[in-house]
Order: C-alpha cells, then structure tokens, then sequence
C-alpha cells in the first residue's frame, strides 16, 4: 500500500486520485429546508467502508463461502453453554446435563462435556451456574468429571469451604457419580443426566465430512 | 472534503481472508445544531466464518450512526442509544432471514468534541489515545484472553497452554440482537490537548505491537498518512493468516479545527452560489 499524502486543504470535488482506494467519501449537503430536529442533516463529511449498505430490505444473496481455516472462524463463548460456531458445535459435545430440580433456576439445564466440568457461579467456569445463589461458589465449587476412557463420571470436591452433597452425602474425596444422582451445592439441587456411558459415546459416532 | 486527512482518516484492509467483514464509518458534524459532537468514528468487525458476518458489521454501523445523528442529549446517551439501534438492526436482519441467523459483530465508537472524547465498546476491538505519555488502552477486551491471563497470573495454566488455547479469541460479548452481555463505556469522557491522537481499530491491526502502532502515528504528520502507514507495515509483516484490518486515526489539533475545516470548505462554495444569483 502506497503512503498518501492528503495533507492540506483540497477545495472542491478534484483530485479524486488521491482519496483512499477502498472508500468513498460522501459529501451531505444540506438541503436548505433543515430543520432542528431532523440531526441527519447535520452529518457534513462522511467517509466508510465501501460495502453498500446492507440495510434491512435488501434480501441477502446465496452465499457462496470460500472455506474458512478453523482459526479464523470467530466464536462466541456462552457462559455454561460452551461455544457456539455452526461447525464447531462437535468440538465440545455434551457427555451429560445437570438439571435444577430446587432452588434458584429451578427448571434450567446446564451441559457438562468429556474431561473437568468446574463448576462455579463465575463465568469463567465451564459449567456457570449464576441463578441467583449465592451459596454457590464463584470459583471451582465441585467438579463433575466425565472420563472417555472409562466412560464413566466423577464427582471432586473443589478444595473450598463450601460442601457438595450427592444423594445427602458430603462429596469429601473424588467418587463415582451414578447417573441420577442428586447432587445439591448451596441451596440448589441438580439431577445429573449422563448422555455417554455404557451404551453411548462420541467416539462411535465419529464426524464426517 | 480531502483536507479533512489531516485529521480524520480511515482506511480498510482484507489480509489474508476470503472476505472484509469489517465495517467502518467516519462522520463530521456541521456545526450549528444542538449536538456539541464534531465527528462519530465507528468500526465494526462481523464474526468470521458466519455467514453474514460482513453484512452483520455494515448493519451495525448504519443503524448505529444513523440512531446517534438523530438523538438529542449527552454524548453517552447517544452513543448507548446507538448501540441499542445496531443491536436490534443486527436482531432484525438476523431473524428475518433463517441463512443469516447467529451472525454477529464488534462495535466500538467513539465520539470527539472540541476538548474531550466519550466512546462504547462490545467486543475486542480496540481503542487507543496516544499523547506524550504514549499509547493507552481505553476499551475493555471482551475476548476470553483477558480472564486466561488471570489464570496464568493465578498459576492455575502455563504461558504455554495460553499459547495453545483455541478459546483465546471467542468473544464474550458480541453485537447479535440478544441481550448485551457486556457494554464498556468507560467512566466518562476523556480530555483530549492538542496533538493528542484517538486511534481506533479492529483486532487485525495487532499484528504491530503497541510500539510500532505509537511510532507510526509519531512519524505521520496527518492521519491519512498515520493510517496509510499502519496498515502497510501490518501487509509488510507478511503474515500466514493476517485478518481483516480496519483502522481509524483522529489527531486532535485544537479546538474546534474540524469545524473549522467544514467553514472553510463551505465559504468558496457559498461565494459560487451568490455570484450566480447575481447573474
């Protein structure tokens, strides 16, 4: 790209050659019946990105998209939902549900996947639970642990002041977790639902292109 | 008006992707009017790989100038209702047509007056002023890499797992018709003295470390040529994967000055139009 010298005043619509390649620049004039209220008018000097504006009437074309590597795909991080990306929804499957059966959120589902699930009030965690209990901890209440190899889970506790219970024993040293099982932290309870396990998992469905 | 430059400059360019997916404008305000802002900057940078990115970004943008040309009040007003106007542009566009659903974008704005800049943010693009105590980050990064530096300072995860972390990039916040997770407006506005610099951009400009970035805006005498330079050293650098690069410069000179650009572009014109009267 070639450096541009626009430095002093340039009156009037010439030199066109020395306007930058990728833009347009747009002069509003003012029609003589502007009015107060109407602060459109007031837009002077306008330069942009020289896409056309996409404004909603317009229907959009087929798209026809080039491929895009997996690094360049721009992904949204939803707190306890994972990460949303058309493509990518099988880079971090599901391997079970907890689901609120009391307390705060009562009704609410959150997915835990293969490996760690840390669960916490804080977004940071892989599994947020923030229905409004403060007797959850922000940070590493209790893990839930799914583990491909043995398709099995696990429950840990996450070394904080706060217990986890599951069917009303204190969660104290890392334990199978059954599927069913009621696991309550603070003032909620949560039923865990295991997708994977004997009869299911990922691996025996491998993606295909 | 070219000599506007000098002050203003924006400029775009697409790396090594398929397509721009950025969007930006730059807006002067005449003066005159109950609005005390003398120019809107606004960049938005659609989502990657969605479809609909780009269109997510241009929608953004319109509706968000368009919203705050019109409203009335103080300047974080305005810019919050024109976050609020591409949010739910954004939310229409998307479920109005199924293909066009999830698709989203980044915005940050920033607006100046004759001393001062106020500006909002959703997203990780990004927002500098640079004056003689160098470059500074106004805006918020609502990417993950923020909160996985805090687990790297914790010891809870390596420089070298950050390093290999996909989840880097993925943004916390996004512009795409939901609810707002995130809104970064920074506590008021900044003051601006002559010949300090607003610099906004989207992430692909982090090619160039934040020294280059400064020295480059240092060395140009115009904005035009602050954001020339910049994005040719981001195309020098060569990379593999070089994302969509937007950046816009804005060099405070002194009061007012963009207001008096636009006089002195009007006055010959005004001239003209007498004269023609007369005949």
């Amino acid at each position: 790209m070639k450096q541009r010298d626009e430095s002093g005043l340039v009156k009037g619509a010439s030199s066109r050659a020395n306007r930058p390649r990728a833009n347009r620049t747009r002069r509003t004039r003012s029609p003589s019946s502007e009015t107060e209220t109407d602060h459109r008018e007031t837009q002077f000097w306008v330069m942009d990105s020289n896409q056309s504006d996409p404004g909603p009437t317009v229907s959009p074309k087929p798209e026809r998209r080039r491929q895009y590597l997996d690094d360049q795909l721009t992904q949204v991080f939803r707190p306890g939902g994972g990460v949303s990306a058309e493509a990518d929804a099988m880079k971090d499957p599901p391997a079970g549900w907890l689901v609120i059966v009391d307390g705060p959120g009562k009704g609410r589902a959150v997915e835990v996947g293969y490996g760690f699930n840390w669960i916490g009030r804080d977004r940071t965690e892989r599994v947020t639970l923030d229905y409004g209990d403060a007797a959850i901890s922000r940070n590493q209440h209790v893990a839930v642990v799914y583990d491909a190899a043995s398709r099995k889970f696990h429950i840990q506790h996450g070394g904080g002041v706060n217990l986890s219970y599951v069917n009303d024993q204190p969660v104290l040293a890392p334990a199978e977790l059954k599927p069913f099982a009621h696991i309550r932290i603070g003032k909620t309870t949560l039923r865990f639902v295991p997708l994977c396990g004997p009869d299911f998992s990922w691996e025996e469905h491998p993606t295909r292109d | 008006m070219e000599g506007m430059g000098d002050l203003l400059a924006g400029e775009q360019i697409t790396g090594t992707r398929p397509y721009q997916e950025d969007a930006y404008r730059i807006v002067a305000f005449r003066e005159g009017h109950a609005d005390a802002c003398d120019a809107l900057m606004v960049i938005a940078d659609g989502m990657g790989g969605h479809r609909g990115g780009a269109r997510a970004s241009g929608v953004a943008v319109a509706a968000f100038v368009e919203r705050f040309a019109r409203l009335d009040g103080s300047l974080p007003d305005r810019l919050r209702g024109g976050l609020e106007a591409a949010n739910t542009a954004v939310g229409q566009v998307a479920s109005k047509y199924p293909g066009l659903a999830g698709m989203g974008c980044t915005l940050i704005a920033c607006a100046v007056t004759s001393n001062e800049c106020d500006w909002i943010s959703v997203g990780d693009s990004l927002l500098w002023t640079l004056d003689g105590d160098g470059l500074r980050r106004l805006n918020a990064d609502h990417s993950m890499r923020p909160l996985l530096e805090k687990l790297v300072a914790a010891g809870r995860m390596t420089p070298e797992e950050l390093a290999q972390d996909k989840s880097v990039g993925h943004l916390r916040s996004a512009v795409m018709g939901e609810k707002l997770t995130l809104i970064d407006a920074g506590n008021g506005p900044r003051r601006l003295r002559p010949g300090d610099h607003v610099i906004l951009a989207s992430d692909g400009l982090l090619t160039l470390t934040e020294r280059e970035i400064a020295d480059a805006c240092d060395k140009s005498a115009t904005a035009s040529e602050a954001v020339a330079k910049l994005l040719g050293r981001v195309e020098r650098s060569r990379r593999r994967s070089q994302d969509n690069a937007t950046v816009i410069v804005y060099r405070h000179i002194r009061s007012r000055s963009i207001r008096i650009r636009i006089q002195e572009f009007e006055a010959p014109t005004k001239r003209l139009r007498r004269s023609g009267h007369q005949e």
